[in-house]
């Protein structure tokens, strides 16, 4: 140990400090560098034999909390979900308008009944009647309104979906890149720390878009998986996702695992060995995330209210069009109803249309049971599925070639022992036959097909989205005809044309209904504000088994209120999770995060050092120059 | 605000400026509430109450409706009571001023009393085609048509040929008269002590025989229900002086006319209308007999039967609508058998209306609650109406000679009708009666606008606690946060400026 000695541990002191202040005025540069985590040099002492010569910097360390980590890449997934679900249940609940506001639903339809109310008053009143055209019209724009909104938002989602995956595929290969250089490199340096938080941040970009786990293997590279199990990531060669994009979204576009029927795209997960891919939305592999929470909003919260709104439409329609022919009826000590099946224009042929139903509540001393006849022309499913159904009904597929006698013997054949269904000419009678069993209601839906000549009903609104046929709630048709009905709804065409008809049902010379008979409107009022009807449980209200069952008005409001609701519950929940989210990243922080008065006490600490080593350089060279001076 | 990438170097700026801007939004949205009253522009920012605010929007709209039915009808019900009243004092004054009234045809064959007939006949037409804004009050449910035809047509008929009033009453006064030799339709006959009366056939016109008796001993009476019916009465013995023979008419309006004839050995053969003389024998008797029944039965047919036809006549015009149409004579009328319902084509239909409601009152019905709903129709053809209007036509119409000897007799038998059927009678409507009845829809729907007064004073306040902010509440939130926001400003400004780079020289 001598002179040389100490001088060489100054230099490496000075390198040292060198080194050090690279790092700090890395960490300053970079201080609000996304990804970028706090440096540290490691520093040694360098020992020769056994004594100390100098110091070391033996590498570059990230200041990192790997657990905090881990709970970051979790928080932020599940954030990422309740964010986007917050975003698109506020457009929804901002969809349905401000209270009161005009073109709101719950104004259209408060507006529409109320002008109801007024030409019940006055039915030979033009104004009242034109205004009641125009308050019909307004809701089924208002309807049509929202099925477009709702399925612009779908649109929005599918391009969502295609951005989430193309940054997801773009992460992937982010990942795979880092990892590829850090084995070439070896050794642990700058440019590895460099690479590692690189690599980090690319997961950290996963994470926000899908749910995932991070394994780190030994060679240094990293397995992800996501927490469903699907390894997307394993090391050695990126594996990618494809989603084939739809670029026209309607309410007949539905996610199915079946490709034929599918109308909307799916991700598939295409391995980096190239073997068989996978449906990743069928198979439900993203459980949290952005595309997960794009994916539900797209499939189901707003299918959900897509369905809603035509459950909305289709009773509308039904409600004011649809004629109940049945009568109770006491045959000695049993009771039952007759209905009578035939069509009002054309008796020989039967009343119900496709799609029609006719329903009969029974008791038996085990309980109460429902039977639900829906009529086909033959192309519809079989057997009807329950969604199509009322909650709880046992359904009856019945083919209207059959005639009277064909729905005679379809009901007979499905209805338990003590009760009967006959049929005289057109009337069918459903009757218990013993004591302990009972009938306890018929109600048929039997749409009505022009404007006058059926009855009071009419058909005030219909699908124009073939012409401007009535709406039957057909099953016939590739798409179910409720399906996407808000958005095809409209004011029936030949009531436009001859505003007098909401007023005169027979025409028949002798009986012809006069321009102040208010049967019809106070119909239609009745039918909208005091029937009560059942809704399809596949609205999300109401319990699954036994649906909805109100007033047409009351499940208008029964949607806003619905709409309201998972508004403001997503946003709760998202507040909450964002809470959660900050928390951890200001744990997070705390190791990874450059502050800059730490940085500016290092840098005085490293600029004393780096005068210390240097004027122990300078006090060697006096020294060695007093030396040389001796021997001179 | 969507997730954005972790600079953790940067956390604790982005955080302070984060939970800065979350204030400021805070911030903004009272002063949007402030600015607009409104807690919230959405139904979810209402939070649980929003079920409240949907369920009062819609009781507010519907509440609202009803009160806009109830004005409507307010107004249509006060008018009908005006028109009612009106009408209902017509059919007053006209039943008293038979009491006062005279005989004393003009020029023109109409007395005073018809001369005002006439100007209220022409007022009740007036009142029954009442209108508001093209809605007609005594339609039923055709509220757009006009429900009564004008006087004069009524009256008189129209150039097409259609028969009126007029018309109609001559037709029914020569069916029931038919021919002078047996006016009323009935044939006088009879020999030795024999005197008969004869219907001349089984129709519905003229006199009809109900009912015959006699107070003398040498005097039977008997009758032949028929039809057609007869009477005999067969004098075996002289009567005593002050004997009667009695008979019964019944007209065709239904009212019954007693004939009796004194026995009187004072009289001349050629008897007044009032007695018939005694003579030597039965068979001479039973002659004056004859002659005196003819005279009576003549008397009758020119003063009572007229006046009963033509009120008959007039109560089955009136009695016309569209699907029923008014019953008129068949062929000639002096010999005619039967009746005929009138076409539109030869008949005035004097009501255009509404004639198949089930009922008059709700043929125009309001809902003026939930589950109230009031009956305000009318129709020009009830049953009162129609009445007045009958009994106002043959009024009108009649014409009196003052030179007829049996006119004033006709003139007397017409007020007596009127003064019996405008009177109050026990299951039949009068006039007043549908006043009533739309007076008592009146009332009930005073009362329900009270009740949706009420209602609606109550579900305004509810909205207002739902909706609505309280101003001092707000402005008071709004004052402690700007408070905290300046100070938080202050603060993050200070510690900004708290850094050590500063302090290094």
């Amino acid at each position: 140990m001598g002179l040389m000695g100490a001088m060489n541990a100054s230099l490496s002191g000075l390198r040292v400090t060198q080194a050090q202040m690279e790092v700090v005025s890395n960490n300053i540069s970079n201080s609000s560098t996304v990804g970028y985590s706090r440096r540290q040099l490691d520093i040694r002492q360098r020992v020769t034999g056994e004594n100390t010569s100098g110091a070391l910097a033996t590498g570059i360390q990230r200041q990192l909390d790997v657990l905090v980590q881990k709970q970051l890449r979790v928080e932020t997934a599940g954030a990422a979900f309740t964010d986007v679900r917050a975003r698109y249940a506020r457009q929804l609940d901002q969809l349905f308008g401000a209270p009161g506001q005009a073109g709101s639903l719950d104004t259209s339809v408060n507006t529409f009944t109320s002008s109801l109310q007024t030409l019940t008053a006055n039915p030979s009143d033009f104004t009242a009647r034109a205004q009641v055209m125009s308050t019909a019209q307004q809701l089924a724009s208002t309807l049509n309104g929202l099925s477009s909104d709702i399925q612009r938002m779908r649109e929005d989602a599918e391009a969502n979906i295609a951005s989430g995956i193309d940054r997801l595929n773009n992460a992937i290969s982010r990942v795979a890149d880092a990892d590829r250089r850090l084995t070439v490199n070896g050794q642990v340096s700058a440019s590895s720390a460099a690479l590692l938080d690189d690599r980090d941040s690319a997961i950290q970009e996963l994470a926000a878009l899908v749910d995932v786990r991070v394994v780190n293997q030994d060679n240094g590279k990293v397995s992800i998986f996501t927490n469903s199990g699907l390894q997307i990531y394993s090391g050695d060669g990126a594996s990618s996702f494809t989603f084939d994009q739809r670029s026209v979204i309607t309410a007949n576009s539905l996610f199915t695992t079946n490709p034929a029927d599918r109308g909307v795209g799916t991700i598939r997960f295409n391995p980096s060995g190239g073997g068989a891919g996978v449906d990743v939305i069928a198979s439900g592999l993203f459980r949290s995330g952005e595309i997960a929470a794009e994916v539900a909003m797209r499939d189901k919260t707003l299918v959900e209210a897509q369905t809603q709104i035509d459950d909305l439409a289709a009773a509308l329609a039904s409600s004011l069009g649809d004629r109940n022919p049945t009568t109770p009826v006491t045959v000695g000590a049993n009771a039952g109803y007759d209905i009578d099946l035939a069509d009002v224009l054309v008796p020989a042929t039967l009343a119900m249309k496709a799609g029609n139903t006719l329903m009969i509540d029974i008791n038996t001393p085990t309980g109460p049971r429902r039977f639900q006849v829906i009529a086909t022309d033959g192309p519809a499913p079989n057997p009807i599925p329950a969604s199509e159904g009322e909650g709880g009904a046992t359904i009856i597929r019945y083919d209207r070639a059959g005639g009277f006698a064909g729905l005679q013997a379809a009901l007979a054949g499905a209805l338990p022992a003590g009760f009967s269904a006959t049929l005289t000419g057109s009337t069918l009678r459903v009757v218990n036959t013993s004591a302990g069993n009972a009938v306890t209601g018929a109600r048929a839906s039997f749409s009505t097909s022009g404007l006058t000549g059926e009855g009071p009903e009419l058909q005030m609104f219909v699908d124009l989205g073939g012409g401007n046929i009535p709406y039957t709630g057909s099953l016939d048709t590739l798409n179910p005809q409720r399906r996407g009905l808000a958005g095809r709804i409209g004011v029936n065409a030949n009531l436009v044309a001859d505003t007098s008809r909401l007023v005169v049902y027979n025409t028949t010379p002798g009986s012809v209904t006069p321009q102040g008979d208010s049967t019809r409107p106070r119909l239609l009022l009745d039918r909208l504000t005091n029937a009560q009807r059942s809704f399809s449980a596949g609205s999300g209200i109401g319990d699954a088994s036994n649906g909805f069952r109100s007033t047409v008005t009351q499940f208008a409001r029964r949607v806003v209120e619905d709409q309201g609701a998972n508004a403001a519950q997503a946003m709760n929940v998202d507040e909450g999770q964002k809470l959660v989210l900050r928390s951890v990243e200001a744990r997070f922080s705390e190791t990874s995060g450059v502050s800059i008065d730490q940085e500016m006490s290092d840098l005085v600490q490293i600029q004393n050092a780096y005068a210390a080593n240097a004027r122990v350089v300078g006090a060697v060279k006096e020294l060695f120059d007093m030396l040389l001076r001796i021997g001179a | 605000m969507p997730i954005s990438p972790l600079a953790p170097g940067a956390f604790k700026a982005t955080n302070a400026a984060r939970l800065l801007t979350d204030t400021r939004l805070t911030l903004d949205d009272l002063q949007r509430q402030l600015a607009t009253g409104k807690k919230s522009e959405t139904f979810g920012g209402l939070g649980a109450q929003r079920i409240t605010s949907l369920a009062m929007r819609a009781k507010r709209s519907e509440v609202q409706s009803f009160q806009s039915t109830i004005t409507t009808f307010q107004f249509r019900v006060k008018q009908m009571d005006l028109g009612l009243t009106q009408l209902g004092k017509i059919g007053d004054d006209m039943r008293s001023s038979t009491y006062l009234t005279q005989y004393n045809p003009g020029s023109n064959g109409k007395t005073t009393m018809q001369t005002y007939a006439s100007d209220r006949f022409n007022e009740a037409i007036d009142m029954l085609n009442l209108q508001s804004n093209g809605t007609y009050f005594f339609s039923g449910r055709s509220t757009d048509v006009r429900p009564v035809q004008d006087a004069q047509t009524i009256l008189n008929g129209d150039v097409a040929g259609r028969a009126g009033v007029a018309q109609m009453v001559s037709e029914r006064k020569a069916a029931d008269f038919g021919v002078a030799a047996s006016a009323g339709r009935v044939v006088r006959g009879g020999a030795g002590t024999n005197a008969t009366l004869t219907e001349d056939g089984a129709h519905p016109f003229g006199f009809k025989l109900t009912a015959a008796s006699s107070t003398s001993g040498g005097i039977t009476s008997a009758l032949t229900a028929g039809p057609p019916a007869d009477i005999a009465f067969n004098i075996t013995a002289n009567p005593v002086e002050g004997e009667q023979v009695r008979l019964e008419l019944t007209m065709p309006d239904g009212t019954k006319q007693a004939v009796a004839l004194t026995a009187s050995s004072s009289l001349s053969p050629a008897a007044t209308a009032g007695g018939f003389q005694i003579g030597a024998t039965p068979a001479i008797t039973a002659t004056n007999l004859r002659a005196a029944l003819g005279l009576a039965l003549d008397r009758e047919a020119a003063t009572s039967l007229p006046a009963a036809s033509a009120k008959t006549a007039a109560n089955a015009f009136f009695a016309g609508s569209n699907s029923i149409p008014p019953m008129r004579v068949s062929g000639p009328p002096a010999t005619a058998t039967a009746l005929v319902a009138g076409t539109a084509a030869n008949t005035v239909i004097w009501y255009q209306g509404d004639d198949q409601a089930a009922s008059a009152r709700f043929s125009q019905q309001a809902r003026v609650d939930t589950a109230v709903t009031v009956g305000v129709g009318a129709q020009a053809n009830e049953e009162g109406i129609r009445r007045l209007m009958a009994n106002l036509s043959v009024f009108v119409t009649e014409t009196f000679n003052p030179a007829n000897a049996n006119d004033q007799g006709r003139f007397q038998a017409m007020s007596d009708r009127l003064r019996v059927d405008l009177s109050q009678v026990t299951g039949v409507q009068r006039v007043q009666d549908i006043q009533v009845e739309i007076a008592m829809s009146a009332t009930t729907m005073k009362m329900a606008d009270e009740r949706h007064k009420t209602k609606l004073s109550f579900v305004e306040t509810v909205l207002s606690d739902v909706e609505d902010i309280n101003p001092e509440e707000t402005a008071a939130k709004l004052l402690s946060l700007q408070t905290k926001m300046q100070a938080a400003y202050q603060t993050t400004a200070i510690i900004s400026r708290l850094n050590l780079t500063d302090y290094l020289r």
